[in-house]
């Protein structure tokens, strides 16, 4: 068995699909043109806004940098927050939300018919681009939580200072003003729990980072977080795909956050993607805990908060997500096998769909054409045979061509 | 073709050819090639019988595919080694090289290689099994098969395939020559096409290599060649050269 050299050879095959499953750097750009426009647009002079200095950032996988190529005809969903100047005291979250909206929907703006549905979502306005750009952009009204509740929770004050409260819907105190909760689903911490990401693969992003700079003589503060990618990174992105892959459509699938967050904290700083993947896939189980029968997942920037909550009432989406982990851990062993690398192209297939499989296998043999003695051992199987070939069909060929063997 | 686009091609390529091989898989070998291996079925109505059989086979794809065919191996054991093989390689001699190249310039894909050299080939060994002899009949070993080859494809004798064959090494396409064939007509009214349907295949190199070794074939064998026609034109020069050296030392 090959064990060692099958890894180093899953680990560039793995990386060569998360580069795939990756969202492109002008795709980044691309959104961040697109909030901040909304964002100037908000502020703009003539803006009722404009007085309480809206600030509109990216939350969520465009933020963490673990965002993934849609699947078929999905879209990319960019969630951005829009922080306004005001607290609790001097806006309902009705009202919040609302002066939002009437700003994105006032008859001069560019918005005004994109905003769908016309009425909102449960906590966001939703701006759909065009269709060529495959965009919609969350906006999520929202202002600094000023209350008190954290103290004392151990939290540090570096991510504490950007907790926040966003509206939603179905709270009692919508139209009346905030819920009194220290866990409460208003409160949210989109920044916080970014630092706290970046916190987690520190060693791994300074590192990439440093040798962008290099490569393009440039100075580290020109590289933005978004132009590299860490082990970490990587490994969040196939894990969603995986999960998109095999719970296409399920609503009990696991959900991002809660991979994002189990990842990092099992993610310790290992730079081979195969050995940062199998580490996680195996870690993640034990930072889900039990507490009075109820499994939790704490948001690391809020200790009240549970990720899982909804397993309680669905216990089907607990046990989706525990049967994925063993899967998961079941393939990442098997996959460094003899038998297991040779058929990895099928693995890839089948695990993560047949186009973004091929592009990273294009990508690898191509690396790889050619370049005799790097490897040793088990062939990869670019192009499996097809299933169902063991039957004992037999094509029927009509011999246009007549053969005349010959010999030196 | 950049590497990224031939491993996509192949990818393609083996693809189509599974709707009828469902056998066969595409990988990268630890040696760095693109092998193209598995099971090839096939089944064949020759003179109101039905010949069916399977083989297992190893075709290795070189580096600049699609410009030069595939080499093939069979790997099941079942062509003994005395039937038309390179006894170095083990490859199948599937047809005279330049045949094989033509057959594949018609369209530079495996379904072609398959389906017109290959399973014709692997038919061929399956028949000789009961038969004792090839379907279609095969080709002398050597340079006699060559030389068999180029008199069919041609129609003429073995000196007039030569004469061609100089024009090929030479890489001369006088259209209005008289045909070497004697026929009385010029080169573009009869032999020309076929020429023309060589020249791109293969460099003047190789035909002039094969020429040569024709000529001292023949030399060895006392047989009376008509040189100034059938020589390459280097042969003519380097013999003219060595003549006057002859000549030269002799004065001396």
């Amino acid at each position: 068995m090959n064990e060692v050299r099958n890894r180093q050879q899953v680990s560039q095959i793995l990386h060569d699909l998360a580069e795939t499953l990756d969202v492109p750097p002008s795709k980044y750009e691309e959104a961040k043109e697109h909030y901040q426009a909304v964002g100037n647009w908000l502020g703009e002079e003539d803006s009722e806004l404009a007085l309480f200095n809206p600030q509109i950032y990216a939350q969520g996988s465009f933020a963490l940098g673990t965002a993934v190529r849609p699947l078929g005809e999905d879209e990319y969903d960019v969630d951005a927050v829009c922080l306004l100047d005001l607290t609790t005291d001097q806006v309902t979250q009705k009202q919040l939300k609302d002066t939002v909206g009437r700003r994105l929907k006032h008859p001069g703006s560019r918005y005004k018919s994109k905003i769908v549905p016309a009425e909102g979502g449960r906590r966001c306005w939703t701006i759909q681009y065009a269709d060529e750009s495959q965009f919609h952009l969350d906006v999520l009204p929202c202002v600094l939580d000023d209350s008190r509740w954290f103290v004392g929770t151990g939290i540090p004050p570096a991510i504490l200072e950007h907790a926040i409260r966003l509206t939603d819907q179905t709270t009692p105190e919508y139209a009346t003003g905030w819920p009194q909760d220290a866990n409460d689903p208003t409160r949210s911490n989109p920044k916080g729990y970014a630092v706290w990401f970046c916190d987690r693969m520190k060693v791994r992003l300074t590192e990439a980072k440093a040798a962008l700079a290099m490569e393009k003589r440039a100075s580290v503060d020109e590289i933005q977080d978004y132009q590299v990618r860490t082990p970490l990174q990587r490994a969040v992105q196939i894990l969603k795909r995986h999960r998109d892959v095999r719970y296409n459509g399920d609503d009990d699938k696991p959900i991002s956050i809660i991979i994002t967050t189990l990842a990092a904290h099992a993610y310790n700083n290992e730079a081979d993607l195969y050995e940062a993947i199998a580490n996680i896939v195996s870690g993640m189980r034990t930072y889900i805990e039990p507490r009075n029968g109820v499994w939790w997942i704490a948001n690391p920037v809020n200790p009240l908060e549970n990720f899982a909550d909804k397993w309680e009432a669905h216990p089907r989406k607990a046990e989706l997500f525990f049967e994925w982990l063993d899967a998961l851990e079941a393939e990442y062993q098997h996959i460094v096998t003899d038998a297991g690398f040779e058929k990895v192209g099928t693995y890839l297939a089948q695990s993560y769909g047949q186009r973004d499989a091929k592009a990273a296998l294009i990508k690898y043999a191509s690396r790889q054409v050619g370049q005799s003695g790097t490897l040793q051992g088990a062939p990869v199987i670019i192009v499996p045979k097809k299933s169902g070939s063991g039957s004992t069909s037999y094509t029927n060929v009509k011999v246009t061509q007549r053969s005349k063997p010959w010999s030196e | 073709m950049s590497v990224d686009g031939l491993v996509q091609l192949l990818i393609d390529q083996v693809t189509e050819v599974q709707a009828e091989q469902p056998g066969l898989e595409l990988v990268l070998a630890c040696t760095g090639e693109m092998i193209v291996r598995g099971d090839i079925r096939f089944s064949i109505d020759h003179n109101g019988r039905t010949y069916m059989a399977s083989y297992q086979v190893e075709i290795v794809i070189p580096p600049d595919y699609p410009a030069s065919p595939p080499a093939v191996k069979e790997t099941g054991g079942a062509v003994p080694p005395d039937f038309h093989r390179f006894p170095k390689t083990g490859h199948l001699c599937l047809a005279a090289p330049v045949e094989l190249v033509r057959v594949f310039a018609q369209n530079r894909t495996l379904r072609q290689y398959i389906d017109r050299l290959l399973i014709p080939y692997l038919f061929s060994y399956t028949y000789s099994c009961e038969h004792g002899e090839l379907p279609h009949g095969e080709l002398s070993h050597g340079l006699l098969g060559l030389l068999e080859y180029y008199q069919e494809f041609f129609a003429v004798g073995p000196i007039t395939v030569m004469k061609l064959l100089k024009l090929l090494a030479d890489n001369l396409a006088p259209q209005l020559m008289a045909c070497p064939c004697d026929s009385g007509r010029k080169l573009q009214d009869c032999h020309g096409s076929k020429l023309d349907e060589l020249r791109p295949l293969l460099p003047p190199e190789y035909f002039e290599q094969e020429l040569r070794e024709m000529i001292s074939a023949m030399q060895a064998a006392d047989i009376r060649l008509p040189e100034r026609n059938v020589m390459p034109k280097r042969m003519l020069r380097n013999r003219e050269k060595r003549r006057r050296k002859k000549a030269q030392r002799r004065r001396n």
